[in-house]
């Protein structure tokens, strides 16, 4: 992932393609705004798929020919990801199908269109915004707003804080232990399994959080692309609270169409399995990511298939009359099925992930002092507890607003707030790592 | 402007100068309490201490080099001798250390020894966080570009990090500093290799000089030649000195098939290019039977320390004589 200048000339070509299309469906109806829409969609996977997976297939056809003896012999491209592409193409196509599905009227100036696509606090990351969100908020006349401003410095302070002293901090373990598995066993394993479900968490939802703060202070409301996914009581809500912008847009324009009118048990499974399928390979070409979604996939079929049983064997055992303890176990349950999804999406290789998730309890007991893991005991309590500090605070957020937490509270108060998490993240973050990991996406 | 925006922009003017005190007074807290005890700051002071004591501005004997020779080196046992090697010194810190030695503080060197260990040359001298630790104390005698395009870090950041040290390490606020003892620079060792697993040790040692790494790095090359090439301009006699490193440690070279051969070989045809004028004094060995004097599998504690200055000061005395006698 990198930023080359004459890479802008692709996001400007997809662009005009776009803009142009959408014109051109509007202004036609039946097999010709089919044929427009298709072609929207041909161009950006095309330019998707250069990028991104045409290294991947390529040597995986290249594997499978020497195998079956067949003689192909297609080099490898030499192209760097442009950054953003997965995000601000994913942005332009869901503008076209909404044109198409009649939802949005087609942006007739080039100037506010090309801004969707390219407004830049989401640009590299997201969230990937929906045209009836983002397009008519160019047009709104933007002045300088007090509450707004302090409001998104606020939530761009916040996102700093879990990027650079939280995430950034995990990921010092989690790079020692990931990128040479084979040397650890037991309990570095687990540690780091869920030191990267926060990393990510923190990584990405602080990006987001910065995102949404920039564009807050310019007047502009971005969606919210989390909603403690952590404590989700299912793997379905999981999925409506981690990355919404990417869940809903495959929920809307590949599930939906996939499931069509006539709904059947074997037709939802297919198109579960399918969905998370195509959402592992977005996040990236490597089988590890494939092998992530199928997985959400497979959660979310034996979720459905399981839901009378597990009903069941909750009214037998008394939990359902236990409806606190009954959510905490679900919720265990849930942070543990994903943990096991990303001990997949972190590992280098597949044979990776495998020694890791058969080796989670081996020596278990030898490895719980194991202190070669990159960060020292105080490091690794700083990390613990600067976990805790965020689950609270998101927690608290999440109940009652932030206007209710902290503008009703005094100025001093607030100050001293900010003061202290703006000196936290001077003195206790790690500005060596300072890449966020969705931005290779 | 809209009365949000004054309001906006006297509260953040504000708020600021606020946050800049807090932050400066935490700052000068770590400096007093953590930085001021820094192995690399103290060494600092202590070698401006020393030279604005020297009458002749004269250095007899300086030493440069890694661990293995801040440990090794007890001044005490030279007249006139400053130890001024560091932790994971590679010959790019030499270069510039001796070139603020020599040309801006104008101190003149008659014997300058050189340290030529196995991991010398080693890349893992060139990491980014060993390139350039104490980055704080650098630029006392190296440019920020100089800095900046050794340890890949833009200037803005080094200029951060050198007058702000308590960023991104506000933990050692919190954590008990107790500054190991540095007399003319040799930093005292009391460890003791027969008291730690020394297979583990051995292992941990080997992997971090040559694990993953080149052996020998054309940027240390390059920084060899040039110091080299510094002293030689300077007319400082130059001494190599292969310090001493254990039994163990040495065996598991020999296993992973480093050639010690080969790579001395590669060192001194490319040293000779440039002089012939030079002694080795080779000590790589000489305390295989003496595991007390190792204060783990490579550096040697103050009782070896002792015993290697020691042994150094006799060789120097007996060239000196016959050099006399001749």
């Amino acid at each position: 992932m990198s930023f080359i200048p004459v890479y802008i000339l692709i996001l400007v070509a997809l662009i005009l393609i776009d803009y142009t299309l959408a014109i051109l469906i509007d202004k036609n109806q039946g097999k010709k705004r089919t044929l427009f829409l298709v072609l929207s969609i041909i161009s950006t996977c095309l330019v998707l798929f250069i990028f991104k997976y045409f290294n991947f297939f390529n040597a995986n056809f290249t594997e499978l020919a020497t195998l079956i003896h067949w003689n192909y012999s297609i080099s490898s491209l030499s192209l760097i990801l442009p950054i953003g592409l997965s995000f601000h193409t994913f942005q332009s196509l869901s503008y076209v199908i909404e044109v198409f599905l009649g939802r949005q009227k087609p942006e007739k100036n080039l100037g506010i269109y090309s801004l969707y696509v390219m407004f830049y606090p989401q640009l590299v990351a997201g969230p990937i915004e929906r045209p009836q969100n983002l397009l008519h908020q160019f047009y709104e006349h933007h002045k300088f707003d007090y509450a707004q401003v302090i409001s998104g410095l606020r939530l761009m302070l916040w996102g700093f804080f879990k990027k650079v002293v939280i995430a950034d901090r995990l990921a010092v373990l989690v790079n020692t232990v990931y990128n040479d598995p084979t040397s650890h066993s037991g309990f570095p394993l687990i540690l780091a399994t869920v030191f990267f479900a926060f990393q990510i968490y923190c990584d990405f939802s602080g990006y987001t959080d910065i995102a949404r703060g920039a564009a807050r202070i310019m007047g502009f409301r971005l969606m919210k692309n989390f909603d403690n996914p952590y404590f989700s009581k299912s793997i379905s809500e999981f999925w409506n609270r981690w990355h919404i912008s990417l869940s809903s847009w495959f929920r809307d324009y590949l599930y939906t169409p996939l499931i069509g009118k006539r709904l059947s048990m074997k037709r939802l499974y297919f198109s579960l399995i399918i969905v998370f399928l195509v959402s592992g390979i977005w996040h990236g070409a490597n089988w590890t990511f494939a092998i992530w979604g199928l997985l959400h996939g497979g959660y979310l079929v034996i979720s459905i298939l399981t839901q009378n049983a597990r009903n069941k064997v909750a009214d037998k055992t008394g939990l359902s009359k236990h409806p606190l303890l009954h959510n905490i176990l679900k919720i265990v349950i849930i942070f543990i099925l994903a943990c096991l999804g990303w001990v997949f999406f972190r590992a280098n290789t597949v044979t990776d992930a495998f020694y890791i998730l058969t080796h989670l309890f081996t020596n278990f007991k030898a490895s719980l002092f194991n202190t070669n893991l990159g960060l020292t005991y105080i490091e690794v309590f700083l990390g613990l507890s600067s976990i805790v500090f965020m689950i609270l605070v998101e927690y608290f957020i999440a109940k009652k607003s932030v206007e209710t937490l902290i503008d009703k509270r005094a100025l001093w108060i607030r100050w001293i707030i900010y003061i202290l998490l703006i000196v936290a993240i001077l003195l206790f973050g790690v500005f060596n790592n300072t890449k966020f990991i969705y931005f290779q996406f | 402007m809209s009365e949000d925006t004054k309001k906006f922009v006297k509260k953040a003017v504000f708020f600021l100068i606020i946050l800049a005190i807090v932050f400066l007074l935490i700052n000068q807290i770590y400096i007093n309490n953590v930085f001021s005890k820094k192995q690399g700051t103290r060494k600092e002071v202590i070698y401006q201490d020393y030279i604005k004591s020297l009458q002749n501005k004269t250095i007899a004997y300086a030493f440069f080099g890694s661990s293995h020779v801040r440990d090794g080196i007890d001044p005490m046992y030279i007249n006139s001798s400053f130890n001024l090697a560091s932790s994971a010194e590679s010959y790019v810190q030499t270069y510039y250390k001796l070139n603020r030695t020599l040309n801006k503080d104008k101190i003149k060197i008659d014997y300058i020894f050189l340290e030529l260990d196995m991991h010398t040359f080693s890349s893992i001298l060139l990491r980014d966080s060993s390139v350039l630790a104490d980055l704080e104390n650098y630029h006392n005698y190296m440019t920020y570009q100089q800095i900046a395009s050794l340890s890949h870090k833009s200037i803005p950041e080094i200029f951060l990090r050198t007058h702000f040290p308590v960023l991104g390490d506000g933990k050692s606020l919190f954590k008990k500093i107790e500054p190991t003892p540095i007399y003319l620079g040799w930093t005292e060792n009391n460890n003791s290799f027969l008291t730690i697993n020394r297979t583990e040790d051995v292992q941990e040692r080997v992997d971090l000089h040559f694990k993953d790494q080149e052996l020998i790095s054309n940027l240390t090359l390059e920084y060899f030649q040039k110091t080299v090439l510094l002293a030689k301009e300077n007319n400082l006699t130059i001494i190599f000195v292969k310090y001493p490193t254990s039994k163990e440690y040495n065996q598991e070279l020999a296993k992973r098939g480093i050639n010690k051969t080969q790579y001395y070989n590669i060192i001194l045809s490319d040293l000779n290019k440039t002089t012939r004028n030079y002694k080795i004094l080779d000590y790589q060995e000489s305390f295989f039977n003496h595991e007390d004097y190792f204060g783990d599998c490579d550096h040697l504690n103050s009782k070896g320390a002792e015993v290697l200055t020691k042994m150094i000061y006799q060789n120097l005395t007996l060239n000196t004589n016959n050099n006399k006698n001749h």
